[in-house]
């Protein structure tokens, strides 16, 4: 693994299990952004595709003459290229054993429509992208909703699960005296401590949910005015102040809920993908449905919590409290799974145990991209002037330049564009394939002419 | 050719002769600079030199698509050459070497190209390219990236900010108390056992004495109690006797070296009962830990998982063997490198057991590896992205992209991309347009800088008076000029200094490389006087024919005055805060650190990307 170290720092080994497993189809002629989307996916680990080749004859600059002595050993398996050339009139073609396919600069409308247009729910994503001078696009097209597992936030906001307080955090709490301690004392106390005596300070006042707004006071009026006047400048009592938020922040997670539902309906209708990852994802989700439905609706606590000024017993045992609650909750969820699913709990191919684990770790995480119609070849479908350029000139429908100098980039081979799209659909793709991270839902428009770029969904 | 007819439509006849006549050096052949390469090959730049120290390892191959498994140990821009022959039809020269060896390549080596793209991935190369490209005002094209993250950014001297506008993450550092006696946070372990205890033990020139008396007045302790420094200090001088054994080969006195670390040294330290009114007291290992350990090969564990503190002291033992039996054969002098399993192991479980101790979470040798390492996440889609924005940009800079001619070079782009393409703004790439150079920034702003070129034998001959001379009549200084030898800040001459003006330049040692500052002192009526000016001595024979001295062609000026003491202050405030960098004590989270290569001060890149990002785009801040 070695190899890929620099990279499991962001998707871990099992990230990387989904990778090396993958099954690439790619449509293409040998072209440049052809080669640059082959070259990254193989680097990342891929290492299983199928060529459908469209035959025209490209004059781009390439770097591999020799596209399969070109990637030889670029990974560190055998690379296992099978191509073909496509045949536009095969509809018994079988898309499904695909984890992605990948369209490149596809010409052909008709065939390229009728495959979006499809709606068998087995069909994978399809990615579509075209660079044409100093443009390009990607598009992609789900045909069941897509389930991010892990989102990676870059901002998590902590939860103290303060809403569903379990014995253990209640008898921690009331286990400080708050009216006994001294002044030193009450400085070293973590301000999650604070918060949840300044929430039952307000509670005996007969309130029952203060806003945010009401919060900071209350926490000023309860701190301040009835325990430890001094404790202004203290380092816990600040933080609890720019925390107070959390207190009472009840964590929605309408992504979650909708992921759920969603793939509850899959289920029932069975109208969805079937392999190894989509199965027991699938079966995941759904046994976290009904572990939300046998405990109110609470997610399971978040085991990290977020660093506290205090003394650092004090805060180990708060931490270990957290950690033991959430370590409870996952076995609780196991066996959920254990029960609904026992041929999946009992399955030995996969490493279940740790799948489960980190499944309900991130479960904050999870996000469901549901499928788009497509409108691509519509007329008032795309309305972005340079997308609508960029399809008009992929399928010759046309040409209404809006300026001789868009007119004059367009007409330019460019290998920065190639290089450029050629990262961000295989980029795409990983995250397709990993479940991780937000994929770009659903088009993705270049400009090497301003050098801009915009997400926008079609 | 079919390629170049291409190429032909890309910018046209005129540009493709200037295309094929534009020579680039290319910084580091790592992630972005293999692709970078590939793409200036591809746009058919007639020229392309490529500097790069590292030779290439395993894990620069999920991205480096020129190297293979076979080039391992070997540099990686001689290997990068090789490897693009097959589609190359560009000039190519590789070179093995640090790019801040002045002796290698000196400022008129760097004055040979037209464009300079920056492929580094640390923060005092970059510093230093970004210096040269200044003082040559020739453009750069700075990029870096760190996982899904990227930047580019080019940089016009004089025109556009540069590197060292906008202001870099330094180095985060702990005081020694943090690290020596009360650590709280793995990475205190972590720094304890590789900057500390690592080097102790088996780097034999390091004179723990000399360290320490040296060190001593602007030691940052983090604590004024008298017990607690005194304590660090003694402890030092004990693990002398660490390393003695060590050296010698003791390994039957091994059990020796665990018990003084991690129970004698825990219970000095739970005598200075200061330190433990607010913290938990740590707790000296369990001897029967230390007696438990069984000759035999430990077994097989699974560096992704939290050992058990059984198997962390049974493997301590197990390495610290290793590492004793190879010091003979490194002349007692081994240094921690995160690709060395043996380092990295002793590293992983001193640092665990020292957590244990102090009721820290203990880490797997994975994590502690990214920790130590300062790793950071790379992949091959986010290089190819930014080297694909870094050599299109690059025609613009050149102005090769005749029908969109730039009219400002400010109305270039930077650009940073993120995996986030569901940020606030809902973008992948977010492009800012480039600020003008006109922040404070020392490298930039403050001065005029510019090479002078003199010929070896004018340089014979030629007095500090004959430069003065020639200075004021190009740029219309006045008579009220000082001058300063700016590596020591030493004043050469001003209104009522003349003892040097008579000696040639090579008496008064301002040789090839000196930087030699002029300043003018003489107010005008409006309060105006010329910007300082820095002028590079280049000592070269490739001057025209009949020329044997040239000055650089600038305009410089008229800023409000500053008094020389001013401008002295700034300079010297912008050494020490280089001397600060590289003389920190300890040091901590830089970014990569180079395998068993000595580079001391470097950044994440990852917080400059970021610290720049938040500056120029909203970024949600949380709290």
């Amino acid at each position: 693994m070695e190899r890929y170290d620099r990279q499991l720092r962001l998707w871990g080994s099992h990230g990387q299990k989904w990778i090396n497993k993958a099954n690439i189809c790619i449509v293409a002629s040998q072209c440049a952004l052809f080669q640059e989307i082959l070259k990254n996916l193989t680097l990342t680990g891929v290492s299983k595709f199928t060529w459908l080749h469209t035959g025209e004859i490209d004059h781009d600059p390439l770097f591999y003459k020799d596209l399969a002595k070109g990637l030889t050993n670029l990974n560190t398996t055998v690379v296992d290229i099978r191509a073909q050339n496509i045949d536009y009139s095969d509809s018994a073609f079988d898309w499904k054993e695909y984890t992605t396919m990948v369209v490149v600069n596809a010409n052909n409308k008709q065939w390229l429509e009728n495959i979006l247009k499809r709606t068998d729910a087995e069909m994978p994503p399809i990615i579509c992208t075209y660079t044409k001078g100093l443009f390009g696009y990607s598009y992609t097209k789900l045909f069941v909703p897509h389930f991010v597992l892990e989102s990676h936030p870059e901002h998590k906001i902590p939860d103290l699960g303060f809403q569903a307080p379990w014995p253990e955090l209640s008898s921690f709490m009331s286990s400080f005296d708050i009216s006994l301690l001294s002044s030193l004392q009450l400085s070293q106390l973590p301000y999650a401590v604070l918060l949840y005596k300044m929430l039952q300070y307000v509670k005996d006042q007969g309130v029952e949910a203060p806003s945010n707004r009401d919060i900071k006071a209350a926490l000023n009026d309860y701190y301040l005015g009835e325990v430890n006047s001094d404790g202004f400048n203290d380092l816990n009592y600040l933080q609890a102040q720019q925390h107070s938020h959390l207190s009472t922040r009840k964590q929605t997670f309408d992504d979650l809920e909708d992921a759920i539902s969603c793939n509850n309906k899959l289920l029932q209708s069975n109208s969805r993908r079937h392999s190894l990852m989509d199965d027991t994802f699938s079966c995941l989700l759904c046994s976290l449905g009904i572990y939300l439905d046998e405990n109110d609706r609470n997610l399971p606590i978040d085991p990290n919590i977020p660093d506290m000024e205090s003394d650092s017993t004090i805060y180990h045992k708060l931490k270990l409290i957290y950690q033991n609650k959430w370590q409870e909750d996952l076995r609780k969820f196991e066996n959920i799974v254990a029960a609904n699913f026992p041929a999946l709990y009992r399955d030995t191919n996969l490493d279940i145990k740790g799948a489960i684990r980190l499944f309900f770790l991130h479960s904050r995480e999870i996000k469901c991209i549901n499928p788009n119609e497509i409108r691509l070849f519509e007329n008032d479908g795309v309305s972005h002037p340079i997308f609508r350029q960029l399809i008009n000139s992929q399928f010759e429908m046309g040409r209404s330049f809006e300026s001789e100098l868009i007119e004059r980039a367009f007409k330019l081979t460019s290998y920065p564009t190639e290089s450029y799209m050629g990262g961000l659909v295989a980029q795409e793709t990983i995250k397709l394939i990993t479940h991780q991270f937000e994929p770009i839902d659903n088009a993705f428009i270049y400009d090497g002419l301003t050098n801009n770029a915009v997400t926008l969904k079609v | 050719m079919a390629r170049q007819s291409n190429i032909v439509r890309i910018v046209g006849n005129d540009s493709y002769e200037k295309l094929r006549s534009t020579k680039c050096l290319l910084v580091g052949a790592g992630g972005i600079g293999s692709e970078l390469l590939k793409d200036l090959i591809l746009m058919e730049f007639g020229e392309i030199h490529i500097v790069d120290l590292d030779t290439i390892d395993l894990s620069n191959l999920n991205r480096q698509f020129l190297f293979r498994q076979r080039d391992i140990k070997q540099p990686k821009s001689t290997t990068a050459v090789k490897a693009v022959q097959h589609f190359n039809n560009s000039k190519l020269v590789p070179y093995q070497g640090n790019i801040m060896d002045s002796t290698q390549f000196p400022l008129h080596w760097f004055g040979q190209f037209d464009v300079i793209f920056n492929a580094l991935d640390n923060l005092a190369a970059r510093r230093y390219v970004n210096k040269m490209s200044q003082f040559l005002s020739t453009p750069l094209l700075e990029s870096g990236t760190a996982g899904f993250d990227g930047y580019i950014q080019p940089i016009i001297p004089g025109k556009t900010e540069c590197f060292d506008c906008t202001k870099k993450e330094t180095p985060k550092t702990f005081p020694v108390c943090t690290i020596r006696s009360t650590p709280s946070q793995p990475i205190h372990c972590i720094v304890w056992a590789k900057n500390f205890l690592f080097n102790q033990l088996f780097n034999a020139e390091t004179n723990p004495n000399l360290n320490e008396e040296d060190e001593e007045e602007n030691k940052d302790w983090g604590t004024t109690d008298l017990d607690e420094i005194n304590r660090i200090r003694q402890e030092t001088n004990e693990l002398q006797e660490l390393q003695n054994i060590v050296v010698s080969q003791q390994e039957n006195r091994i059990h020796e070296i665990i018990e003084k670390l991690f129970v004698h040294d825990i219970n000095k330290l739970l005598l200075i009962e200061n330190l433990w009114k607010t913290r938990t007291e740590p707790t000296p290992l369990d001897i029967t830990n230390i007696q438990n350990v069984s000759d035999e090969p430990s077994k097989k564990l699974n560096l992704s998982e939290i050992w058990t503190i059984n198997d962390q002291v049974q493997q301590l033992v197990h390495v610290t063997k290793k590492l004793m039996k190879r010091m003979p054969k490194e002349q007692n002098h081994i240094e921690f490198d995160k690709d060395d399993q043996d380092t990295l192991e002793f590293v992983a479980t001193t640092a665990n057991i020292r957590s244990h101790i102090f009721n820290i979470p203990i880490k797997s040798v994975f994590d502690i590896k990214q920790i130590a390492g300062n790793i950071i996440p790379a992949i091959a889609t986010t290089n190819a992205i930014v080297a694909g924005l870094s050599s299109l940009i690059s025609l613009r800079v050149l102005n090769l992209l005749k029908y969109a001619p730039i009219k400002s070079p400010t109305d270039l782009n930077m650009a940073f991309t993120a995996k986030a393409s569901n940020l606030s703004t809902n973008r992948y790439l977010s492009n800012p347009k480039l600020a003008p150079s006109s922040c404070n920034c020392p490298v930039c702003s403050k001065v005029v800088r510019g090479v002078v070129s003199v010929s070896s034998t004018k340089y014979a001959s030629l007095t500090l008076q004959n430069l003065v001379d020639l200075i004021k009549d190009k740029y219309e200084y006045t008579d009220e000029i000082s001058v300063l030898d700016t590596k020591n800040q030493r004043l050469l001459a001003d209104f009522d200094f003349d003892d040097l003006l008579n000696k040639t330049l090579n008496d008064i040692n301002l040789t090839d490389g000196t930087v030699i500052m002029f300043t003018d002192e003489d107010e005008d009526e409006n309060g105006l006087c010329h910007k300082p000016l820095e002028l590079y001595l280049d000592i070269t024979e490739t001057l025209p024919t009949g020329l044997d001295i040239r000055l650089p062609e600038l305009e410089i000026p008229l800023v409000k005055a500053i008094t020389s003491e001013e401008a002295t202050a700034e300079e010297e405030e912008e050494l020490s805060v280089e001397k600060n960098l590289t003389e920190e004590n300890i040091i901590v989270l830089d970014e990569e650190e180079p395998s068993t290569k000595k580079r001391k001060i470097e950044l994440e890149d990852e917080q400059a990307a970021k610290k720049t990002k938040s500056e120029v785009e909203d970024v949600i801040e949380l709290d």
